[in-house]
């Protein structure tokens, strides 16, 4: 046999191999979308709002501190913190982490809320960057203030966990927006299952183009930047398509940085957020499953579907860019840090069905997609296959994301109609279809990037830019240039 | 070419059943809501001027299924906001409209959410009424038997307690068991006082001694000062916080026991047992939570802390007498959580006032490096303090 024609079977073998992949994926995800569709109609046939407020009157109810990790979040701190200090929650305290802020986010902090340095103790369970300070608020009681050297978000994390008075914490981003009842409806599976819930995590969604008034969301409305609208098709596909589902096998494996409740003890026994970590939540919830798994304790990470947190998305490539690179090397590294628990039935459902699917779909996807598109090139140019295999390899891949894209949107709108508007719903759907024609393989290339990166040892954030959210009567649109979080 | 036109109409199939599926979602939702609207403009301020007796008459009684469901929500909105009268007008309504029986109809329904909301209006319009049904519902869906037992509590259906404890502890909700007691009030504390000796579970007995706790049950002290010697720590812990709650004095020293017992070691029942003698007037208490202040474990530390403060006067004086066997850890804890308390100022102010046992505080602060309060004293207006601040500051550095 000729060096040529061997070359030729291999190719043709690959791109077979591509299809199969393609089609694999797209059945794991639509199994996947299936079970969040199912949990979703379950949580609903049970979901009472009189539960929630009876929550919310509670003696019992488990008090929780916020822990927000701020760095240069001069423009919007003070909105954001007055937000979160209006909450509907019995018994909450905010603790902020200004972590080494090189603009005025402590001035502002110290004159939006009357700080006073205070002498407080502080644990050192979990060791941090050094802390300069700690304040109180004159005006809010349950507000505390560290400074901080510059350590990272998670070393933020960490200080914020150390000062935390509660039993359960709750992360969020300094510029998130937690909507008013969203911290009583993710702390809800901690009191209906307080043996076993280790940590819950709320839906993620746009604030691209609502109108945002004093750090709360006044108005849902989609953004008009095409690429926020890409995003927002792609967060209800994460959230509700996908972790929902994985919440319902119990192989939940991130809960987002941005919104996620945690026991206080069970974090800093694990020695908190690892800072050396890029991916921090989400090695944060492996540690989770595998010291629960290797205690053999009972457990849940439960995903609640509707607790709702709003964040900026990039507007800008160069900025999504390195969105997606941080994200996707932090996947890496994460999976290699906890490589002995891929396919180990030891680790239960994580380690025989979540991961290896982590692995085979999310980790190796942007490689077999690259290669495939490189392949069926190639293999077009060489003749080894004719313009219909192209074309079939290309509707097979269009269709495999359109599918999931649409029922994401199909679920939302079902059972949330976050966006009320008939145009909103359309264009949803518009965009489902029009991500898989560009969008997608730009992605993908932002994650070929990301794992040269991790091979070059590239462990930095990058630099975040923030305007802040937009005013009162201004959609915050054109606001974002950069939100830094995970999906 | 076939996959790919497949492929095509399948994407094109998708595409369009999900806009037909929502889109005619949307407007049988939309129909249904604007029926709901007009309804409900055309009850809600009769059915409130009615219950108020601001009108004799009250609204049309529903026509249908749809206008019963409609007139629940009302009512369910509109109870919890009324008392006495207006309450009692509301409950007649209720009868007399023939809600009982649908919401009883509802509490059967095999949809959780369905069963569930009937109970709840049930225990808002406290239905005696539906009490059967209730606790027929209890060995049902795990939620539909909470919100059961809630509505039962709410009734005031005493007798059902003993159901409603078998039904909770066997869906492991022990803490929602522990609040649907507590609605029962003073009435459930033979029910959980049974519980803290003898439920199966730890879980239950925890949930119980903090119960207990919760509605102030004094009868229950001996059977909580015995669960402090349980050798379950949450256990201990919970039977701590309860008995701080209670506030019994004759238990300061089965407290006393317990903090000094855990010699400052990791122990939440030990951190609970000094939290709790913060809450009592208790001479000994002061001089145990001021050993405790030099415990090795922060959380105990903390506790100890904090109770000394909220023991105002009595903890300050206990600390200034002991001060000098205090490691600098042990007082810095106390007076940075002073300075939390916004009470250092106080004591600073005091101190420069004469006093001498806060002058030894506020000098061993100072020496532990809690100097911020000082610090902004010492700039501040009054003379006298701001001189003591700076001349403490001053000898600060030099030491």
């Amino acid at each position: 046999m000729s060096p040529q024609t061997v070359a030729t079977d291999a190719l043709r073998t690959f791109n077979a191999v591509v299809l199969v992949y393609f089609v694999l994926i797209t059945l794991s995800y639509m199994i996947v979308t299936a079970t969040s569709a199912a949990q979703v109609r379950a949580y609903f046939r049970r979901r009472s709002e009189a539960s929630l407020r009876r929550l919310l009157h509670s003696p019992v109810a488990i008090p929780v501190s916020i822990c927000v990790p701020a760095f240069n979040e001069a423009l919007t701190i003070v909105d954001s913190i007055q937000a979160m200090l209006t909450l509907e929650y019995p018994q909450y305290e905010v603790v902020l982490a200004n972590d080494g802020s090189t603009d005025e986010t402590l001035a502002q902090l110290t004159g939006g809320f009357g700080l006073r340095r205070v002498d407080q103790p502080l644990r050192t369970e979990i060791t941090t960057a050094p802390v300069r300070a700690v304040y109180r608020s004159r005006s809010h009681p349950n507000l505390v203030v560290i400074d901080k050297c510059n350590g990272g978000r998670a070393d933020a994390l960490n200080a914020c966990i150390n000062a935390a008075s509660s039993p359960l914490i709750c992360c969020v981003d300094a510029d998130s927006i937690i909507e008013h009842d969203g911290l009583l409806a993710a702390v809800a599976p901690f009191a209906d299952r307080p043996a076993t819930t280790l940590a819950a995590g709320g839906i993620i969604r746009v604030a691209n183009g609502c109108r945002i008034d004093r750090g709360h969301v006044t108005e849902v409305r989609l953004p008009r930047n095409p690429l926020a609208m890409f995003q927002t098709v792609e967060y209800l596909r994460a959230f509700l398509a996908a972790r929902t589902g994985w919440s319902a096998l119990n192989g939940l494996l991130i809960i987002s940085g941005a919104f996620g409740v945690f026991r206080r003890g069970d974090v800093a026994r694990a020695d908190g957020f690892a800072a050396d970590s890029i991916g921090e939540d989400f090695e944060l919830c492996l540690r989770l499953h595998r010291r629960a798994r290797e205690a053999g304790t009972p457990y849940r990470l439960e995903f609640v579907p509707d607790p709702v947190c709003w964040t900026e998305v990039p507007q800008r490539l160069r900025q999504l860019g390195g969105q997606r690179d941080r994200w996707h090397r932090g996947l890496i590294d994460t999976l290699w840090r906890h490589r002995g628990m891929i396919g180990n039935p030891r680790y239960g459902t994580v380690g025989t069905l979540a991961l290896p699917f982590f692995v085979a779909f999310e980790f190796l996807g942007a490689f077999v997609e690259t290669l495939g598109y490189v392949a069926i090139t190639l293999s077009l140019v060489l003749g080894i296959v004719n313009w219909e295999f192209a074309l079939a390899f290309l509707a097979v891949a269009v269709l495999a994301g359109l599918l999931l894209s649409v029922s994401a949107v199909l679920l939302e709108d079902l059972a949330f109609r976050r966006y009320g508007r008939l145009r909103d719903l359309l264009r949803l759907i518009a965009y489902g279809v029009l991500e898989n024609l560009g969008y997608r393989q730009l992605i993908t290339a932002y994650r070929m990037r990301g794992f040269c990166s991790y091979l070059r040892g590239n462990k930095t954030w990058g630099e975040i830019q923030r305007v802040g959210f937009g005013p009162a009567d201004a959609p915050a649109a054109g606001a974002a240039l950069a939100a830094e979080r995970d999906v | 070419m076939t996959i790919a036109l497949v492929a095509f109409w399948i994407a094109l199939g998708a595409v369009v059943l999900t806009t037909a599926l929502a889109t005619s979602l949307r407007a049988f939702g939309a129909l249904t809501a604007a029926r709901r609207e007009r309804y409900r403009a055309e009850i809600s301020e009769p059915l409130a001027a009615f219950a108020v007796g601001a009108v004799d008459d009250p609204p049309p009684p529903p026509a249908g299924r749809f206008e019963q469901r409609v007139l629940h929500e009302e009512l369910a909105r509109l109870a919890p906001h009324l008392k006495g009268d207006a309450r009692a007008q509301l409950t007649g309504l209720f009868e007399r409209y023939g809600l009982v029986e649908s919401v009883a109809r509802d509490l059967r329904s095999e949809h959780p959410l369905t069963a569930i909301r009937a109970a709840e209006l049930a225990g808002i319009m406290h239905a005696s009424e539906c009490v059967p049904t209730l606790r027929e519902r209890l060995d049902g869906d795990p939620l539909v038997r909470l919100a059961c037992a809630r509505a039962l509590a709410e009734i005031g259906a005493a007798d059902a307690m003993p159901q409603i404890v078998a039904a909770l502890a066997e869906s492991g909700t022990a803490t929602e068991l522990g609040h649907t007691l507590m609605s029962f009030g003073p009435r459930a504390e033979p029910v959980l006082r049974e519980q803290l000796r003898s439920a199966p579970t730890d879980a239950q007995r925890r949930i119980a001694a903090s119960t207990l706790g919760e509605i102030h049950a004094h009868a229950a002290v001996a059977d909580l000062v015995d669960a402090l010697g349980d050798r379950d720590t949450e256990l201990r812990a919970a039977a701590a916080r309860a008995l701080g709650q209670i506030g019994e004095q004759s238990a300061g020293t089965a407290l006393v026991a317990l903090l000094v017992a855990a010699g400052g070691g990791r122990d939440v029942a030990c951190a609970a047992a000094a939290t709790a003698l913060g809450m009592l007037d208790d001479p000994a208490g002061a001089a145990a939570l001021v050993i405790a202040l030099a415990a090795g474990d922060w959380d105990v530390r903390n506790a100890a802390a904090r109770s000394l403060v909220a023991l105002g006067d009595r903890g300050l004086a206990e600390v200034a007498t002991r001060i000098d066997g205090l490691p600098s850890a042990a007082i810095a804890h106390f007076a940075g959580m002073l300075d939390v308390a916004d009470r250092l100022g106080p004591v600073i102010a005091r101190a420069a006032a004469g006093d001498p046992a806060m002058d030894r505080i506020a000098r061993a602060a100072c020496a532990c490096g809690v100097r911020s309060r000082l610090r902004e004293l010492a700039t501040g207006g009054d003379e006298d303090v701001s001189g003591y601040a700076n001349a403490l500051l001053h000898e600060g550095s030099h030491t």
